[in-house]
């Protein structure tokens, strides 16, 4: 079998013709392997879903225990048969859960990244290069202006703020999944051990991460507090959580938005907040061009994102390289409008 | 470097004066001579560096940069200063980053002949919002982005810092003055405006459109700002669909939208000041204007006035 046929691109998304089965799909089908539990990834109502079981978890707190006809967890590094194919499941360091699935079908394999990182991330393994035929990239910051400088600097520049305006509350947007245990493990590790107040969904997806032995340190719920209980400190959730903020009666917080698009003033600007963080769970510039690299792969193939510069690279690189438009991918770094 | 650009950006986006204050007390208490005397000069405005050229810069990052990616990035961001800030390969070995002092001396003092290698030195030792700010520097287009009056005020209070102990908060400071006569916060501040023309900006992927707006002086409309349409504002597609179907005339890539007193899109439009602009149809520019939301009940009648404004500006 030629690596190019072990996966189509269907309406439904990648189909795996010798495993009966789609990665990620964005349609319900009978059987679903998903990287990862952001909701562009992982929907519900799939006939069966074979995934980690922290990504199963994560399905199981956003879509309630129904989501999937059946499910089967698998571990990092687990190999499962499939049909005439194998699906293995390797680390890709974005979210809690996420996997990047090999797939191997006659000989040829091929590497469904999800979406990834190589910046460190506290909550999750690091990503792991898997030798392969093809292998599939995401490019959500696949433009050289994307370089994420050192999250470790975006925290203190929250810290700096906090001790500058030790009168405000301030407000981190982030998305509750995965940016926001990760801005709170991060503040954990630089020193910041004052309860963080969250609003009831991402406290949810935070309960989850500590099941899995992620630890987050004291969390309070946002809703029914007052003013004074917020001053000086730090709040953690969505966009749409302001208005619990303002609900507590705090109307003049520190508005911050953690976002890997905040490198690019215009972006920046239009978020309209104090103060813009570079914190992304996707990999940047040179991180993507570091793993096409590393990985060495016969074939790249680029998806959702900047899929443009990405090729010229890979191009001039000496990298047989093609966009694939998979549709309904979405991006939840996104400025909320 | 680093450290005057990051204070730059951070006044960039806190908006509130007393914020915009207390950063500026914190920089200055932090940051002694030879940084702190060009800095307090390039925020009142006063220190004018000699102009290196945009072409010399952009000849230094062709030399080191892509061209395909280098134009690909310039597209994005829409501004070639921004795309070389961020695109500049950063080196490992470089030196630590040029003092303030350092830059505002070597730019009097060098002959043009070393000043390449030298700016190219420092752009190797800065980060990506350091490399913006000293381009915005040598090409004297680094504006300052406070009021004067702040700069001022945050001296001041230095000053009462070092000589009375303990620091006075600056909640209790305003206890003492008496309540009437507590200055109005200068905060952004919200008008209605009339839609008046619309560009397209196709190169530029974070934002698809540029908004002309203008408010009644009488009975006719006059510009006073533009702003950009976020290309992931809610209602971008709906003020598209306005314009491609209330359009009147067409210049290039400009189209003139329809905008009598009962026809026309009312947008409402936050700024942080009013500015003398004598070039100006209005004789007044906004200071970063930006669209807060779009009035679709709201009749153009309704919108503000050039006089409103006026009162608004420094005085002449």
């Amino acid at each position: 079998m030629r690596p190019a046929e072990v996966l189509v691109l269907t309406p439904a998304g990648l189909y795996c013709t010798a495993g009966d089965f789609y990665v990620d799909p964005v349609r319900k089908v009978p059987r679903a392997v998903i990287t990862h539990g952001h909701s562009d990834h992982a929907r519900s109502g799939h006939g069966a879903v074979l995934a980690t079981a922290e990504t199963l978890a994560v399905m199981g707190e956003r879509y309630g225990a129904k989501f999937a006809g059946a499910r089967q967890p698998a571990r990092l590094g687990e190999t499962i048969a499939l049909g005439e194919a194998r699906v293995t499941f390797k680390p890709a360091g974005h979210v809690l859960g996420s996997a990047q699935i090999l797939v191997e079908a006659k000989g040829a394999r091929v590497v469904v990244s999800g979406d990834y990182k190589r910046a460190r991330d506290p909550t999750c393994p690091p990503f792991e290069p898997v030798a392969c035929d093809i292998f599939i990239t995401e490019a959500t910051f696949g433009l050289p202006v994307f370089r994420h400088p050192p999250t470790e600097t975006e925290v203190a520049k929250l810290l700096y703020s906090l001790k500058l305006f030790p009168e405000r509350a301030h407000f981190v947007g982030a998305y509750s999944l995965g940016k926001a245990q990760r801005v709170i493990a991060m503040l954990r590790e630089a020193g910041y051990h004052d309860p963080i107040f969250v609003d009831a969904a991402t406290r949810r997806l935070c309960a989850v991460y500590a099941a899995h032995k992620v630890n987050l340190g004291r969390l309070l719920p946002l809703e029914d507090q007052t003013a004074s209980t917020l001053t000086g400190k730090i709040v953690v959730g969505p966009s749409g959580a302001r208005d619990d903020l303002m609900a507590d009666g705090v109307s003049d917080p520190v508005t911050s938005f953690a976002s890997g698009w905040m490198r690019v003033r215009k972006r920046a600007r239009q978020a309209q907040v104090d103060l813009p963080l570079i914190i992304s769970d996707h990999a940047d510039w040179d991180e993507l061009t570091q793993t096409a690299r590393e990985v060495a792969p016969g074939e790249l193939w680029i998806t959702h994102g900047e899929e443009a510069a990405l090729l010229h690279w890979a191009k001039a690189h000496g990298i047989a390289a093609r966009p694939l438009a998979i549709k309904g991918y979405g991006d939840e770094e996104a400025v909320p409008a | 470097m680093n450290r005057f650009a990051s204070l730059i950006d951070r006044l960039a986006t806190h908006l509130d004066p007393d914020q915009q204050r207390r950063l500026l007390m914190d920089y200055f208490a932090t940051t002694p001579n030879p940084d702190r005397a060009p800095a307090i000069a390039l925020l009142t405005s006063t220190l004018k560096p000699r102009r290196v050229s945009l072409t010399l810069v952009r000849g230094l990052a062709e030399e080191r940069i892509d061209p395909v990616l280098f134009a690909m990035s310039r597209s994005y961001t829409g501004d070639v200063v921004e795309a070389i800030a961020l695109l500049w390969p950063a080196r490992r070995r470089a030196n630590r980053d040029p003092s303030l002092g350092e830059v505002v001396d070597a730019l009097a003092t060098l002959g043009k002949s070393e000043l390449p290698k030298r700016i190219a030195q420092w752009l190797d030792a800065s980060d990506a919002g350091g490399r913006w700010a000293l381009i915005k520097l040598i090409t004297g287009t680094l504006r300052a982005p406070v009021p004067l009056k702040r700069v001022r005020e945050a001296l001041a209070d230095i000053d009462t810092n070092e000589t009375a102990a303990p620091a006075p908060r600056p909640a209790q400071a305003e206890l003492f003055r008496p309540k009437p006569a507590r200055a109005k916060p200068r905060g952004p501040k919200t008008i209605d405006a009339v839609l008046m023309y619309t560009q397209r900006n196709p190169r530029s992927r974070s934002s698809p459109m540029t908004c002309t707006f203008g408010v009644w002086s009488t009975d006719t409309l006059v510009p006073v700002g533009k702003a950009d349409l976020a290309h992931d504002a809610p209602d971008t597609a709906r003020v598209a669909a306005f314009v491609a179907e209330n359009t009147i005339a067409r210049f290039g890539p400009v189209r003139e939208v329809i905008r009598d007193r009962d026809k026309g899109l009312v947008l409402a439009v936050v700024f942080d000041g009013v500015e003398r602009a004598v070039r100006r149809k209005a004789g007044i520019a906004l200071r970063s204007p930006r669209i807060a939301e779009w009035c679709w009940k709201k009749t153009p009648r309704t919108a503000a006035t050039l006089a409103a404004l006026e009162r608004l500006a420094p005085p002449e």
